[in-house]
């Protein structure tokens, strides 16, 4: 079973030369694998996910210094995440020319059947290909509800929104996603 | 008791709350030793641009002044241009320098200074003793200042030597401390036979 590390005692760490790789180390240890299954229902393909959440580590890593203490650090964590991961995907949407003929939940499924990293079944490709269907952002919040499980206050740090938007985008998006299984159009 | 959000999916979506249950497994999986080795790939890169170590506020205290003039010189020259522009200036500076050092230094002309005659007078009167017998000599060849001098040294009670009796009233005056026998020895050590023949002629 993994060690868990307190906050204080990681950026007790983080705070001298002498143990500040070491605090890091214990950072990436204890937050890398939740960080990494975020950002990955994300972006979706291994890839991508890999990109993201090394730059949102080296991102960390460079800026643990405005880490004021005011969350917790797994909260600050998840918000540096959830934005590179939104700003990839903004990123790739600009570049991709194909997005109108090939939407976004058909190339989720094609590339997710091509993944030599989802061993999920019929179900689970088309439960991501109707997650795939959300909005960037209303997905981030569909994603930390259904499957973190992230209670609203810590979520609405995470995404700076408020917690009323928050259950009303959950409550949406939920909808879609049902919808999508019983093959129902829903705005 | 269920927990907050089961509850609440299951008033949303029963459907997706049964998928739940039944979906345990993570569909998303990692490349053998993925997290194994996800820490030093981050480190390496993130070490690469940088160099310093930064710390939380809470933690840290004050930077030294080794470190902020260290700070101040990462970000000054962190851009190109910062440096081409100090390179500039300081060519500029050792270029002045060098011109200024070519340049003929201008020499100071020395102003004719107005001095009165009697402040002449009172000069010579309190520095006697500085002034070499030549130089007297010289001044005693013009008969102008013959005359002055002695007008100068005829309101002195001064004895005159009959042999060099203008030259001794200057040379007894009480201020240079000389006895007239000394002056007159003086005298005929250090006088040659122009000095006495021009002596003579005055």
């Amino acid at each position: 079973m993994k060690e868990q590390f307190s906050d204080e005692y990681i950026m007790e760490l983080l705070s001298t030369d002498a143990t500040h790789e070491r605090g890091f180390r214990l950072l990436m240890q204890t937050f890398q694998e939740p960080l990494y299954r975020h950002v990955r229902r994300m972006v979706f393909d291994h890839d991508d996910a890999n990109d993201v959440i090394q730059n949102t580590f080296i991102k960390v890593f460079r800026n643990i210094e405005r880490f004021e203490g005011k969350s917790k650090l797994f909260t600050w964590l998840y918000r540096i995440a959830t934005n590179e991961a939104i700003t990839f995907l903004n990123s790739r949407n600009r570049k991709e020319t194909d997005t109108i003929d090939d939407p976004d939940n058909a190339r989720v499924a094609n590339q997710l059947k091509a993944d030599t990293f989802f061993d999920g079944d019929y179900i689970q490709l088309k439960l991501q290909q109707a997650i795939a269907l959300l909005p960037d952002k209303q997905r981030a919040v569909f994603n930390l509800r259904y499957y973190d499980e992230m209670p609203y206050e810590e979520m609405s740090v995470v995404l700076d929104t408020s917690v009323g938007a928050l259950k009303a985008s959950y409550h949406h998006a939920a909808k879609k996603v049902e919808a999508f299984f019983k093959g129902i159009e829903i705005d | 008791m269920k927990r907050e959000f089961e509850k609440e999916l299951e008033e949303l979506s029963p459907f997706l709350a049964d998928l739940k249950k039944q979906q345990k497994d993570e569909p998303f999986k990692t490349p053998r030793l993925y997290f194994d080795n996800l820490a030093d790939s981050v480190i390496k890169k993130a070490k690469v641009e940088t160099k310093t170590v930064t710390v939380p506020p809470q933690y840290n205290s004050r930077p030294s002044m080794a470190n902020r003039i260290s700070d101040w010189l990462s970000t000054t020259f962190k851009h190109k241009w910062a440096l081409s522009a100090l390179a500039f200036a300081l060519v500029m500076v050792v270029g002045w320098y060098a011109v200024q050092q070519q340049k003929p230094t201008p020499i100071a002309v020395e102003q004719p200074v107005a001095v009165t005659h009697e402040e002449a007078q009172n000069y010579i009167k309190e520095n006697i003793e500085d002034f070499k017998e030549e130089e007297i000599v010289t001044a005693f060849e013009e008969p102008k200042e013959v005359e002055k001098v002695e007008k100068l040294v005829d309101s002195e009670t001064t004895h005159v030597s009959p042999s060099v009796p203008k030259l001794e009233k200057v040379l007894t005056h009480p201020q240079s401390g000389l006895t007239e026998a000394e002056i007159e020895q003086y005298l005929l050590e250090n006088l040659d036979e122009r000095d006495i023949y021009a002596l003579g002629n005055i």
